[in-house]
């Protein structure tokens, strides 16, 4: 027989009991599958999988999107744990998506599609996006006290931005503020604390450079900050600092560029600067970053506060603080997580009375969220001897009074666009690799093409 | 390998063999060092899968050390735990499988059928559809993702298994596979086993599909990789962690706050479980498989 | 595939002639059936689609909202033309084509070449070399960020070890390419691995057999009988890994998001930021179509290639 014959039956003997093989193994996943089923038919239902119902429909279920993972996941878990308990006959179903553009994409595509979530979560600062296409459902001041909520049960500033054309189209759940954290042994072996073994505050980029090099001398990474990977803790560093020089960015809704270039190179010159000197780790992803500062290597780590927990159950010794007003006034870049109702076909005001309530009793679990190192909005449980007494969560509660959000426009909030063509430049910038003009040539550029793209919302 | 031991030299043959002997050697030497060059290459290539079960059963504060090390310090399962409670894994190995599954039937159902077609069937225009069809094969499915979607919020069919099943369905290269190998059938076999005047479906049942398990084989088996693997489609289409496939729900798991090597590291060995379950199971015959589809 | 010239009854293939001769003529629409279940799936998903991308890309089309947006007639491509963030995002897909074709060729051919001639315990090699194949990119993603990572990272750690510096895998723009290329290269080279072994077990013994009665060496036989007899093999690996190249997306997406600072970021990222995150699915389509135009170029290119070679051979 030629070699390909007999390639040919060699397949073929092969094959056919590969074919049995595969029959085999293709019947036995199969069986498992309805099995699994039709044992856990409650839990995986296979047949809402086939006719694409996002069960939002129902009178008893409730379909809530968020994007909070990890700590913060757990936390709301608990949250929502509580309101269901209270509410047996609903069915809460609660969905998990990556933190990031998707999630927003999936969202507008969902609410565009008619069968949006019931309710979601929204950092403030998308309100941009949200607001004008009329995606969202406006509560009325009534409703609100209906449901045990008033406007002075919130922190001033975020419920003043959860309006957009004179409409309330959000409910504030908190403010997160980009924060120093501060290892106390590694500054005191440096000689930064005061005599009640906190560290004071620093009010001038000369006096952080001080402290920084003193952190340096004693061998320890004098900050760490991450930026590979996650292009929003540079816009955030920086947004942070250029807002306490007083600078704006954006102005007129997004349709034209603010950015003061002096201003700017100001701060893109001090970031660089910490990068040439050594004093800044910013070779690091978020986790890398963790890690980093967890070891004990780190006096300071600048980053949201939401990694309050991972370092109590690492049992360190360390603080947070506001983050320092290095450029003059007090300024925190910060967003806010808010709930929101999505507009859909047709209004239903059964399920927003559903949706609210299910908000109020979250609310009133605003300490669970404290823990997880938020500032809550909801002032019952802020202003409370209890939320007080949570160190270091407690330590900047200021902050949310003069938080900087992102500036208003249609591309711009968390995971934006403007923030990654922002964040991306300034990362490098953060590793020394990119002058200061040259990062804030990009940042300009990009802004430039931004505020002259057509309007997509 | 096979290796010729030098050959003695006797007295007045010596120099042709003793170069032979010479040559035989280095060569010797070259096919083993070149041999230990592969085997080196290889027990590298299982370097990042061994790393990844060895951190997964770590505790998270032992993955961060500086530097690393393969030390376990204290060994643990609690990574594999976690990632059943935070995750809805198991229900993404439900539909990962279902989804597989379903769309390599459809595939080497519709392919089969296509192929024989072009092969073995006379109709008009036939050159032009393979045309059409092969030219299918160049098209990045990654550009389609807009107007698929948009089909499917349309049909009101987003986040449901159809729209994670039927975008996946139409394989040019399957089809071409196919006609391939229909084209290399012999026509004896066919003649024997053929009913005379017999119409297309029952030409089709009782003679193609028999005579084309090799290819079946192989179609089944990349599509049901290809399947399985796919990343971008599911992770738009599936808007809910319920209906994820595993490759969609990873991609939620990359992002996480805290330190969370150990727990991803588990969920890639878990996520990777199933299919490795399958390659070692039937290895030989998946190969053979992937080979054939290749070579004419 | 030519007929062989063996006699009428043995085994052989079939001319065309033969293979539509007992079909009776007006049985058309019966076999055009046959077409039909693939080409509905096809038009649907597929080619619609297709032409859907073309025509959004007359359009200033946004993802939220629904419809086509308004007419944009050719304005998308004349702002594509104008758009360096297109043309790098272009370039850093034929940068990493470039770059990742020759080592995903080669390599597997020379580790076939070896592993063919070793009797026993090939399972292994097959094993080490394909098993990263049968990984999901997610899963590649989270275990080479993983080995990546500065400090704790594995490839760190080996880096210190040997007393040297770790570059910056993930943090340095002039390497992200790089870094890409070398979790591509792990991950696919089994495919291509096992198609040379499968070609390898095609060519006959016997030519081994004459050339070595010829006292040709080893590398003699390698060079001069192997390597040419795996020409066809050899073709197809390299078209399909240059097509599958340029579609680059999964692993730059997931491990570096196309950065740092857009330096890893391929042409299909490059859409799917335009389309999802900018919601401008108009100018996305645009790009689409002018990257489905260059790939149909380098697929006829090779075609060509290929169809002259099947001529010489």
């Amino acid at each position: 027989m030629s070699a390909q014959q007999h390639r040919g039956a060699r397949l073929s003997t092969g094959s056919a009991a590969l074919l049995n093989r595969r029959a085999f193994l293709a019947g036995a996943a199969v069986l498992g599958a309805s099995l699994a089923t039709a044992g856990c038919a409650g839990t995986y239902d296979i047949g809402a999988g086939f006719s694409g119902n996002s069960g939002g429909d129902n009178r008893s279920t409730l379909v809530y999107w968020n994007l909070l993972s990890g700590g913060d996941g757990t936390h709301m878990e608990a949250m929502e744990a509580v309101y269901t308990k209270e509410h047996p006959e609903v069915d809460l179903q609660s969905t998990i998506l990556a933190w990031g553009a998707p999630y927003y994409t999936k969202l507008s595509l969902a609410i565009q599609s008619g069968s949006p979530p019931d309710v979601a979560i929204m950092h403030l600062s998308r309100i941009h996006q949200y607001g004008p296409p009329d995606m969202l459902t406006p509560i009325s001041l009534d409703l609100l006290a209906e449901h045990g909520m008033e406007p002075k049960d919130f922190t001033p500033l975020a419920f003043s931005k959860a309006h957009y054309n004179g409409q309330l189209l959000a409910i504030p759940l908190d403010t997160h503020p980009f924060v120093q954290y501060y290892n106390t042994k590694v500054c005191h072996k440096a000689g930064l604390l005061d005599s009640s073994g906190q560290l004071p505050a620093i009010t001038s980029a000369a006096a952080m450079l001080d402290a920084l090099r003193k952190l340096k001398k004693i061998g320890a990474t004098p900050v760490v900050c991450d930026q590979i990977n996650d292009p929003a803790t540079p816009w955030r560093l920086f947004y942070t600092l250029y807002s306490q020089a007083g600078g704006q960015v954006l102005a007129d809704n997004g349709n034209r560029v603010v950015l003061d270039e002096a201003l700017a190179l100001r701060v893109l010159t001090f970031i660089h600067q910490l990068a040439t000197e050594g004093l800044m780790n910013a070779d690091v992803d978020a986790g890398g970053g963790t890690a980093v500062f967890q070891a004990g290597d780190a006096g300071l780590y600048w980053e949201g506060e939401w990694n309050v927990t991972v370092f109590q159950a690492a049992n360190m010794s360390f603080s947070m603080q506001p983050f320092p007003a290095l450029f003059g006034r007090a300024a925190a870049q910060a967003d806010s997580h808010t709930f929101i109702l999505p507009k859909r076909q047709s209004a239903d005001p059964e399920k927003v009375s559903m949706v609210l309530t299910m908000v109020r009793t979250l609310l009133g679990q605003s300490l669970t969220w404290a823990e997880g190192g938020h500032i809550p909005a909801w002032l019952p449980v802020r202003d409370s001897a209890a939320y007080q007494k949570l160190k270091p969560q407690s330590n900047y509660e200021s902050v949310a009074n003069y938080a900087v959000y992102d500036p208003p426009a249609w591309y711009s909030g968390s995971g934006s666009d403007m923030e990654n063509y922002l964040g991306e430049p300034l990362g490098s910038l953060m590793l020394g690799s990119m002058s200061p003009q040259a990062t804030y040539d990009q940042m300009r550029g990009s802004l430039d093409t931004l505020s002259r793209e057509t309007v997509p919302v | 390998m096979a290796v010729s031991a030098p050959r003695r030299q006797s007295p007045g043959r010596g120099g042709a063999q003793s170069a032979r002997a010479h040559r035989d050697l280095r060569s010797t030497l070259f096919n083993r060092g070149v041999t230990g060059v592969v085997i080196a290459l290889a027990l590298l290539w299982l370097v990042p899968v061994a790393w990844a079960l060895d951190t997964s059963v770590k505790s998270e504060n032992d993955t961060i050390i500086i530097p690393a090390t393969w030390n376990i310090p204290h060994f643990t399962f609690s990574a594999y735990g976690a990632v059943f409670s935070a995750s809805d894994l198991g229900r993404w190995y439900i539909n990962s499988a279902i989804v597989a599954i379903v769309v390599t039937l459809l595939t080497v159902v519709t392919a089969s059928m296509a192929g024989y077609a072009l092969s073995r069937r006379r109709f008009r225009g036939k050159a032009f559809f393979y045309a059409a069809i092969l030219a299918g094969i160049m098209i990045p499915p990654q550009a389609l993702i807009v107007p698929l979607f948009r089909e499917f919020q349309i049909a009101h069919l987003i986040n449901s298994y159809w729209a994670l099943i039927l975008p996946q369905v139409p394989a040019p290269i399957a089809v071409f596979i196919f006609k391939k190998f229909f084209d290399g059938v012999p026509i004896s076999l066919e003649q024997a086993a053929e009913v005379d005047g017999a119409n297309w479906w029952v030409s089709y049942r009782r003679i193609a599909l028999p005579l084309a398990r090799p290819a079946i084989a192989a179609v089944s088996i990349f599509t049901f990789v290809w399947t399985w693997n796919n990343f971008l489609w599911p992770f738009l289409a599936a808007t809910s962690q319920t209906m994820m496939t595993i490759p969609a729900g990873l991609g939620t798991v990359i992002d996480g706050v805290g330190i969370i090597n150990a727990l991803q590291m588990s969920s890639a060995v878990l996520g990777a479980l199933p299919l490795v379950f399958v390659f070692l199971l039937a290895q030989r015959q998946i190969v053979e498989g992937v080979a054939g589809t290749g070579l004419k | 595939m030519s007929a062989s010239t063996a006699p009428a009854g043995a085994l052989r293939r079939a001319t065309t002639a033969e293979r539509t001769r007992t079909q009776r003529p007006g049985r058309n629409w019966g076999n055009f059936g046959l077409l039909v279940p693939f080409g509905v799936f096809y038009l649907l998903f597929l080619v619609g689609p297709l032409v859907y991308d073309v025509v959004l890309s007359f359009f200033n089309a946004s993802l939220v909202k629904g419809g086509l947006g308004s007419f944009a007639g050719l304005a998308n491509y004349r702002e594509l033309f104008g758009d360096h963030t297109f043309w790098s995002a272009m370039w850093h897909t034929i940068l990493f084509t470039l770059v990742s074709t020759p080592p995903l060729v080669l390599l597997p051919l020379f580790f076939a070449i070896v592993v063919n001639r070793i009797k026993r315990g090939q399972w292994f090699f097959r094993l080490a070399f394909f098993l990263p194949y049968i990984l999901p990119s997610a899963v590649i993603a989270l275990v080479w960020l993983f080995l990546y990572e500065p400090g704790y990272g594995l490839i760190d750690g080996f880096f210190n070890l040997i007393g040297v510096g770790a570059p910056g895998w993930l943090s340095d723009p002039n390497l992200s390419i790089y870094s890409i290329v070398i979790v591509t290269v792990w991950w696919t080279l089994g495919f291509n691995f096992v198609l040379y072994l499968a070609g390898l077990q095609e060519i006959p013994r016997d030519l081994y057999e004459a050339s070595a009665l010829d006292g040709a060496g080893r590398w003699k036989q390698t060079w001069r009988l192997t390597i040419p007899m795996l020409g066809r093999t050899t073709t197809l690996v390299t078209v399909l890994q240059i097509i599958a190249s340029l579609k680059i997306f999964d692993q730059v997406y997931l491990i570096l998001q196309g950065g740092p600072n857009y330096s890893s970021r391929p042409a299909i990222e490059w859409i799917y930021d335009t389309a999802f995150t900018s919601q401008r699915v108009g100018y996305a389509s645009a790009a689409s179509f002018i990257l489905f135009i260059v790939i149909l170029i380098v697929s006829f290119v090779w075609l060509a290639l290929i169809r002259r070679q099947e001529r010489g051979v």
